[in-house]
């Protein structure tokens, strides 16, 4: 349901109590901490809403306009009404926000989000099958367990380096590393407090899919990472998607990377090269 | 009193307080034959060990739950040392920290055979309190803890 507001809420906005409560309520059930909707429009609330539009804004302003995109997707997820007394707006300078955003990011970018409240993803990317990469890279080593072990394969060995990508060290396949260090610095760029959090799970590693002794971890090449966000891992399959993860995806995507979100069985933390981006590396690897 | 000699019993007496302050930090729980050190960061949580014990201290595989009223329980499922937390998986609600833990927390730029494996030891961890609550007669959170054993057991491709 679309929700309206009679003029504008946040940073600078004309912050009407009933406007404000309205918004304080759109972003609560976001996910944000924005505490009691109490009219006021304060540093939490701006900082709320500069957080919440760091998903799909290149500059979020902290405002909320009437018909706007920001409140378009604030209602997506609906809108419960609740009583609320009138209270006077206030006026916030932008060091008090970028201390409300900082002091908040943990929880506010590990919160989560529906994956079906984000429409389509992956746009343009197509995901690598195993007999693709098979196809393309060869069979990283002989013979696989359950367990991670090294490359074998000679032509693949040589292109496997180890390398800071900014928050962390990773071992992979060198393009792919070299990506995701181009990928980190435009995080870094454009949600830096994202890239503040970010940390990984590895992203070598040659093994079976668990369960299976024929399906080989889209790992065993070096072409995939699995990220945490503030030492949190993303649970798999639940759905749900840390939304911090949601911001970084795009930037991901930019660069030909496919996130696992957009899996069958979602797999938020997981990020792996695309097919296209694959194709541009094959040539090299010889 | 000689001013020498009562600076010396000051400096005891502050040697104790803070002996005493470091114990506080380190505060210790369970049953007697079974004894764990609280994390830091559950400060304001009551916490319950289920697993094995060694030598008076939780050593091996269980669950460490804690609870607060109101809120939903943390949980670390895996393998304890001497008392601390030290491989496994804290499952919150936003997610889970994994891998090897020092002094409550998971150690930094952990290698992926790592993580993996602290999921594997929380996974069994799970399924054997599952088994467990199931011999004991609570079927409802046998069924529980065996579902987040699968979970856990899923989440590393």
């Amino acid at each position: 349901m679309q929700i309206t507001i009679e003029a504008s809420v946040g940073k600078l906005g004309s912050n009407r109590v009933d406007d404000v409560v309205k918004v304080q309520h759109l972003l609560a059930q976001q996910g944000m901490p924005v505490g009691r909707a109490d009219g006021k429009c304060g540093p939490r609330t701006i900082a709320a809403i500069t957080t919440f539009q760091a998903g799909f804004l290149h500059r979020p302003d902290g405002l909320v306009e009437p018909g706007g995109k920001t409140l378009k997707r604030l209602s997506m997820v609906g809108f419960r009404p609740a009583a609320s007394g009138p209270v006077a707006a206030a006026v916030v300078s932008p060091q008090e926000i970028r201390k409300e955003v900082a002091a908040d990011a943990g929880t506010s970018l590990t919160r989560l989000v529906a994956r079906s409240s984000l429409g389509p993803l992956n746009s343009g990317l197509t995901a690598v099958s195993n007999s693709y990469m098979l196809k393309h890279l060869g069979k990283p080593r002989e013979s696989f367990s359950s367990n991670c072990q090294p490359v074998t394969n000679q032509k693949l060995k040589k292109h496997i380096k180890t390398a800071s990508v900014g928050p962390f060290r990773v071992t992979g396949l060198s393009p792919a590393v070299d990506s995701l260090g181009r990928i980190m610095a435009d995080i870094a760029k454009k949600q830096p407090d994202v890239y503040a959090l970010l940390g990984t799970a590895g992203m070598l590693c040659c093994r079976y899919v668990r369960g299976s002794t024929t399906s080989i971890s889209n790992h065993s090449w070096g072409t995939a990472v699995d990220l945490t966000l503030n030492k949190v891992l993303d649970k798999r399959g639940d759905g749900m998607v840390q939304y911090g993860l949601t911001v970084i995806a795009p930037i991901f995507n930019e660069h030909g990377w496919y996130w696992g979100a957009g899996f069958h069985t979602e797999d938020a933390m997981h990020f792996e090269v695309g097919r296209a981006l694959l194709d541009q590396f094959v040539p090299d690897i010889k | 009193m000689r001013p020498f000699s009562a600076i010396r019993i000051a400096l005891v007496l502050g040697a104790v307080f803070v002996a005493q302050a470091l114990l506080g930090a380190q505060e210790t729980l369970g049953r007697k034959d079974c004894r764990f050190v609280r994390p830091p960061q559950w400060a304001e949580r009551s916490l319950n060990w289920d697993g094995q014990c060694l030598a008076g201290k939780a050593h091996g595989l269980g669950v460490l739950r804690a609870y607060r009223k109101g809120e939903e329980p943390i949980v670390f499922y895996g393998r304890m040392a001497q008392g601390e937390m030290a491989l496994g998986v804290i499952e919150t609600r936003a997610g889970y920290q994994a891998g090897r833990f020092s002094g409550g927390s998971t150690v930094d730029e952990q290698a992926r055979e790592v993580i993996i494996d602290a999921f594997e030891r929380a996974s069994a961890a799970a399924r054997a309190f599952s088994q467990r609550l199931g011999k004991a007669g609570n079927q409802a959170s046998a069924a529980h803890y065996l579902r987040k054993s699968e979970e856990l057991a899923r989440q590393m491709d």
